[in-house]
């Protein structure tokens, strides 16, 4: 059973499917990007950074330095990936929050 | 559009400022996504807003983390200051201490003068007198022409110094 500390926030959530969406490619600019699509509203790299570092300690992601661009002044990109403990407790979460959604009729859009 | 990489004071400010007060280890990874988003057209606001975000998230973050420590800590301080106030507040108030007035130097001349301190500095009278009493209580006891003697003496003596001291204090 996982302990309480361990469940995912809801930013968390997002990040971590974005983390699944982006596969190799992620990092804070395409991370922040993908959410705020979704979202519909800005997201701050630092955040982003901020709940990668959450789960990170969690165990849920691991991260690897990539390559450095002149673009990015000489710094290194930090590629995130999601960790098998971390895929089990997205799915958990998206197995409780699609039973909790079910049947759930104010929910539902209501069609002409 | 694109930029060359910016070296101006807005990246180096930013770099400065997370450096100094985030304290992320990912500093080096924020710093360059916003140096790269920048590069891609982002603006100054933009780029100073993303860093103000990154310091305040990071110590929002560090806060609540860290909440119970800090609420621990901030416990035994109020225990701590509160008991120092009344410690202080009881002692200023406390009857069992006897306040100790510091006398001016006016009234300490006036109280040397008078116990004679100020003109008679060896207390010639109070050793004169003395030694008359322990004359008359001789003589009482012998009741002999010297003992006699000696309390005329010391009397005379006594006599003398008075009128000495009575000259020096006008």
């Amino acid at each position: 059973m996982p302990r309480p500390n361990d469940s995912l926030s809801n930013f968390e959530l997002m990040v971590m499917l974005a983390l699944i969406r982006l596969g190799d490619e992620a990092y804070g600019v395409p991370v922040s990007q993908q959410i705020a699509d979704y979202r519909g509203k800005e997201v701050s790299i630092g955040s982003v950074y901020a709940a990668l570092e959450r789960l990170s300690s969690k165990g849920f992601v691991s991260s690897e330095l990539g390559e450095s661009t002149a673009e990015r002044g000489g710094r290194a990109k930090r590629y995130f990936k999601v960790t098998r403990k971390g895929l089990q407790e997205v799915k958990e979460t998206q197995r409780a929050l699609v039973g909790l959604w079910k049947g759930l009729t104010e929910l539902q859009d209501k069609k002409a | 559009m694109r930029r060359q990489p910016q070296k101006g004071w807005i990246t180096d400010f930013g770099k400065w400022l997370l450096e100094h007060f985030s304290g992320s280890p990912n500093n080096d990874a924020i710093l360059g996504d916003l140096e790269e988003q920048y590069a891609r057209g982002k603006s100054r606001l933009w780029y100073s807003k993303e860093v103000a975000a990154a310091i305040v998230v990071r110590w929002c973050g560090e806060v609540f983390t860290k909440r119970i420590l800090i609420m621990k800590r901030m416990a035994v301080w109020t225990v701590v200051l509160t008991a120092t106030f009344f410690l202080g507040f009881w002692t200023a108030r406390s009857t069992l201490l006897i306040p100790v007035e510091v006398p001016s130097m006016d009234s300490f001349k006036r109280q040397m003068e008078d116990r004679g301190v100020a003109t008679d500095p060896y207390n010639i009278r109070g050793f004169l007198q003395i030694q008359l009493d322990e004359a008359r209580t001789n003589d009482r006891r012998q009741r002999s022409a010297a003992s006699k003697k000696r309390v005329e003496d010391f009397e005379k003596k006594l006599a003398e110094a008075q009128r000495r001291f009575l000259e020096r204090r006008r």
